[in-house]
């Protein structure tokens, strides 16, 4: 069985006003353990809500959602999933609870009523995790932007989650912070086998992913590979999108009629490729 | 100005103070204020600065920093100095226009000075030596007595926290909206205070709706991490009453007992 399955999960805000909105509407998705996905889509197409659901912030109208086996409308296994799937939100001031960064990471496990020599085992092993081991004794607000969301991913994994969600966790950094938590994700992903779910409208964020779902209107309309996804430029335009620079400039230069492989999809990549085929 | 505001900072350190139990610390404090109010005789004065001198060296934290705490202060210290110095009848020293400066004056004059001053620094130093959570744990386990006759006190601690944690963000951000609103013409610094008082408006209501939408998110990434309020929370950094409290408890003794003795010196 898959970690993460949803099933027919619908969501109508609303519900019985004149403001009714369906969110999402009959949507099937699978994510396997230590998968890394991302969920593209252009603003209101459902993936915020979509990420809410998976750690039952929101439960379903209709369908269901299973982490790991449990059910997010079961109240007693909601604890469970919660502490099993962390969430990293958008706006880094408004995520971080305590007025100490290590305070703060230990949050999640008090929460969990675990034994404070256990809490500081963990804070201290996940604030390492995230490279932020020097900066137990600051204050948030002391902190940049990317800083503090590798401190929220830390808040998570001090909980021991098996699944990190990032709900746009960098759309309000510049550049270089969302270099380092993009960054630090990867690192998780890559050494401690984290399932990440990735909502994102940074194309070249969804390009690290083993998996791409392409959502508009409360529906998954596209699903694959990153190489699949952004072979067909086109519908992905219709959507409000565009595919990653590279991706984009690779397909002129093919056009032009230059010998480069179809699955490129970052700037260092079609560097490679061009100086593998053009530079002697 | 706005980022003058020393409140809830914290200097991270390792001194006796730094170790002390925060619920002893807050006590202990809160004793020490008093006596401050009760002794008011010269001896008594300088003993308290003496010792408020050596708790500064003590915790370790800069004097520079110490006394940079007090610079919004300045002015309401001064202000007192000035109206006692002629606000008090007796031996005249001076005169300046109708007004007298006596004796009395100059002497009352300064033990309120200090008493202020006192009162700001001794405080300071309680935010400089513990944590926000340190002192609202304190707080919460201080009020946890109330709680059978319905006192919310683990609610009342988590809103400090919160409050604590969030100050200098909304200070910043109130910088920033102001910013805005005078790059637009807006203008804060002149007319009288009734003018000025309606030109605060467009910096509340935006301030206003940011934090409602800040306190919305932020229950939702609490709730993310399993809040479900203070039953069956454990604590990180466990209050516990240790050796090191005891001896401050005694050392607080010893000095009431001084200031008692000083009162009749």
């Amino acid at each position: 069985m898959a970690f993460i399955e949803i099933k027919n999960l619908s969501h109508i805000y609303h519900r019985g006003t004149e403001q009714e909105l369906c969110a999402l509407d009959n949507v099937n998705l699978t994510v396997e353990e230590g998968e890394f996905v991302a969920v593209l889509g252009a603003n209101g197409s459902g993936k915020s809500t979509l990420a809410r659901h998976i750690n039952g912030l929101l439960l379903p109208d209709k369908g269901q959602c299973l982490v790991a086996g449990l059910n997010t409308t079961n109240a007693e296994e909601l604890w469970q999933i919660r502490q099993q799937v962390g969430m990293v939100f958008q706006n880094p001031d408004n995520q971080l609870i305590a007025g100490l960064v290590e305070d703060d990471v230990a949050f999640g496990p008090e929460n969990l009523g675990m034994k404070p020599a256990e809490i500081r085992r963990r804070v201290s092993r996940a604030l390492a995790a995230v490279g932020m081991e020097d900066f137990r004794q600051f204050a948030p607000h002391l902190l940049s932007g990317g800083q503090k969301q590798r401190v929220a991913i830390a808040g998570a994994l001090a909980m021991n989650t098996k699944c990190l969600i990032l709900d746009e966790a960098t759309a309000m950094l510049d550049p270089e912070g969302r270099q380092e938590v993009m960054a630090a994700v990867q690192r998780l992903h890559e050494e401690k086998g984290l399932t990440v779910i990735c909502i994102t409208h940074f194309m070249d964020e969804a390009a690290q992913a083993d998996n791409v779902f392409v959502m508009q209107a409360g529906h998954i309309v596209q699903t694959g590979t990153p190489q699949q996804v952004f072979a067909k430029a086109e519908p992905l335009r219709k959507l409000g999108l565009a595919v990653p620079l590279a991706v984009e400039l690779t397909w002129k230069l093919r056009q032009h009629g230059l010998n480069l492989p179809q699955d490129i999809l970052t700037e260092d990549d079609l560097v490679t490729a061009l100086e593998a085929a053009y530079v002697h | 100005m706005l980022n003058n505001i020393m409140l809830g900072q914290y200097f991270p350190g390792d001194s006796v103070l730094h170790r002390l139990d925060a619920r002893v610390k807050l006590v202990l404090l809160l004793l020490m204020l008093i006596e401050v109010f009760v002794f008011t005789s010269g001896p008594a004065y300088g003993f308290i600065t003496v010792v408020t001198g050596l708790l500064i060296f003590l915790s370790g934290v800069p004097v520079r920093l110490v006394l940079r705490s007090l610079k919004p202060l300045w002015w309401i210290v001064i202000f007192t100095f000035v109206i006692h110095l002629f606000s008090h009848p007796g031996q005249e020293l001076a005169r300046v226009w109708h007004f007298a400066i006596t004796q009395e004056g100059v002497v009352q004059g300064t033990l309120i000075s200090l008493r202020l001053l006192l009162l700001i620094l001794l405080s300071t130093l309680l935010t400089f030596t513990t944590s926000p959570l340190q002192l609202t744990d304190a707080l919460e386990s201080l009020l946890a007595p109330g709680k059978c006759v319905g006192m919310p006190a683990h609610e009342l601690a988590m809103m400090m926290t919160i409050a604590l944690r969030f100050i200098p963000t909304l200070i910043s951000e109130t910088d920033k909206i102001m910013k805005a609103q005078q790059s637009r013409g807006a203008d804060f610094t002149t007319g009288n205070i009734l003018k000025r008082l309606k030109n605060m408006v467009p910096i509340l209501v935006p301030l206003f709706l940011s934090a409602f939408r800040r306190a919305d998110e932020l229950a939702l990434a609490m709730e993310a991490r399993c809040y479900r309020g203070g039953q069956g929370r454990t604590r990180m950094k466990e209050l516990r009453i240790r050796r090191v409290d005891y001896w401050a408890m005694a050392a607080f003794v010893v000095f009431s007992m001084v200031m008692g003795v000083s009162l009749y010196i």
